[in-house]
């Protein structure tokens, strides 16, 4: 009797489970469909096509938005990940009092609208417009997507440094290591899940980011997000984006499944 | 580690330019009449704060508040079962299992919006499974929108704490006698709020503030207080009553961060 109850409910958990993860991939589907659709408005299926995977690589304001977002996204992580790693280990030997009001206006950008950021940044960037008139584009949305994506870099690190021995660092300097030597021989080797885990974070933020690009992009240059937000509804959007986006889709899920999948089968192997 | 004190130095002063500079920016445009940011030719004006009471903006705030909390507690009772369920289960990979519900956010969002869009549209792609939607314009539509968007931003937090709780509790509890009902509510839900409380917070938050959402599946019906600081900023170019909703929307958001600094001392809640 109790194990066909149990049988039961564990049926009702897992499609529980199952429904929400065909809902959670359910717009991913439809991208998909949509990308290999032939008619443009994507309202009926009219027919199997690949044409948008090859106008991905022909349509020239398309490709150079997914340039623009990849460059970002890639300078963007290096930066935040190479001086939020300094940061973070100086915001480590803060004493208490001042650390807390360090985080506290560490997760300003964390917290704060996307919004409010992007237009924040906007101000600021046009304040710098008579100098550089050129600025806004590029350059603006590094600044962005530096001052947003920095403060995740040293929440993933801080955590790390907490873990440390506290004698870790005094070791190398007592046997005659300069301190910067001593901090990127020992302190930052042993960190370096934290950093690179930030840089993850900073790169998937960065790369998809919407809104405050939105407020940053200018003088036509923009990122994929934005490609896509200005020409919907409009003659010259087109389905390559789905296209481009399915790829992306697929190698991502290809890249974080197939390590998940090796481990569990290890894993197997061991018992 | 007393002396790389010095690091965070730069850091701060980034961090005081790019959030402090916005601000007073932001706080003299809401005084005055200006012509986008001219700050030469603006003049002082209480306009602004009288019309900040108008009900076209009182709507828009009250909408974001009650789309993003119903979006905000549906997702708590989703996401936090799907947690439980996840962690106390036998399987031998969790962690892949929770990749693959959080993996959809690899995906552009704005492309998973425009998915929606283009199903509850009454005619779509799935006519042909014989299927018609009419949601668009409906809350229901911006909320399961809402919904599918952020809750991987639920499941993370609630899982990462269930996962990392000490399980001699509730077996403790389950020896004294105490029912599984008692024991969950008394033992496992108040030690896994840390993980609700930064759940509902990167939930809430963009949820109420963001602007793509209502925009697309919202009909024009349904606007929310980042559609009208969005038209402010980009269509009208009214930049003096822009900044002034941002300032509303930065003091309830520094509220947030207030109250979570009361939870979480050190401010490392986040991630």
């Amino acid at each position: 009797m109790k194990k066909s109850k149990i049988s039961i409910s564990s049926i009702l958990k897992w499609t529980f489970i199952g429904v929400i993860i065909f809902i959670l991939y359910l717009p991913i589907l439809i991208i998909f469909i949509l990308s290999i659709d032939s008619s443009k408005t994507g309202n009926s299926f009219t027919g199997f096509t690949l044409d948008w995977y090859k106008e991905i690589f022909t349509n020239k304001s398309l490709y150079m938005s997914i340039i623009t977002s990849f460059a970002v996204a890639l300078t963007a992580t290096c930066i935040s990940a190479f001086l939020g790693t300094f940061a973070a280990i100086g915001i480590h030997s803060l004493n208490k009092k001042v650390k807390g009001k360090v985080m506290l206006l560490n997760n300003v950008p964390v917290l704060n609208a996307d919004i409010v950021t992007g237009i924040s940044i906007m101000i600021i960037c046009s304040f710098l417009v008579p100098l550089f008139p050129d600025i806004f584009g590029y350059w603006t949305m590094l600044i962005a997507h530096v001052f947003f994506t920095m403060p995740y870099v040293i929440l993933s690190i801080l955590p790390k440094l907490n873990e440390l021995d506290p004698n870790l660092y005094d070791a190398p300097t007592d046997l005659g290591l300069k301190p910067m030597k001593a901090l990127w021989k020992v302190i930052i080797p042993a960190i370096e899940t934290g950093i690179i885990s930030g840089a993850l974070l900073a790169f998937t933020l960065s790369i998809d980011d919407f809104v405050i690009s939105y407020f940053t992009s200018g003088n036509g240059v923009t990122n994929f997000s934005n490609w896509i937000y200005v020409r919907l509804g409009r003659r010259n959007f087109t389905p390559a984006a789905y296209a481009y986006n399915s790829l992306l889709t697929i190698v991502i899920l290809i890249c974080v499944l197939t390590p998940q999948l090796k481990k569990s089968k290890k894993k197997v192997g061991n018992k | 580690m007393k002396h790389f004190k010095y690091l965070s130095i730069p850091y701060i002063v980034w961090l005081l330019i790019l959030v402090i500079i916005p601000l007073i920016a932001m706080i003299i445009l809401s005084f005055a009449d200006s012509n986008g940011f001219d700050f030469s030719t603006m003049t002082f004006t209480l306009d602004n704060w009288a019309n900040l009471f108008d009900t076209v903006y009182l709507s828009a705030f009250w909408n974001s508040i009650k789309i993003a909390g119903i979006s905000t507690i549906i997702c708590i009772l989703i996401g936090y079962p799907i947690s439980y369920i996840i962690s106390t289960s036998h399987l031998r990979n969790k962690m892949a299992l929770i990749m693959v519900l959080v993996l959809p956010m690899w995906s552009n969002q704005l492309l998973r919006i425009i998915a929606w869009e283009k199903i509850f549209y009454p005619v779509s792609i799935i006519n042909n499974i014989g299927i018609s939607l009419n949601l668009i314009g409906t809350d229901f539509a911006v909320i399961f929108a809402t919904v599918t968007m952020y809750l991987p931003f639920m499941i993370l937090p609630t899982f990462t704490v269930l996962e990392k709780l000490d399980k001699s509790y509730i077996e403790a509890s389950y020896d004294l006698g105490v029912s599984r009902v008692r024991t969950f509510l008394k033992v496992t839900l108040p030690m896994s709020s840390k993980g609700i409380m930064s759940g509902i917070i990167m939930v809430f938050l963009p949820a109420s503030t963001g602007f793509a959402i209502t925009e697309r599946l919202g009909g024009g019906k349904i606007i929310m207080i980042g559609n009208i600081i969005e038209s402010f900023f980009k269509r009208a170019f009214n930049y003096n009553m822009g900044s002034l909703l941002s300032l509303v929307v930065i003091m309830v958001i520094m509220g947030a961060i207030v109250l979570l600094s009361k939870f979480d001392k050190e401010g490392e809640t986040l991630i």
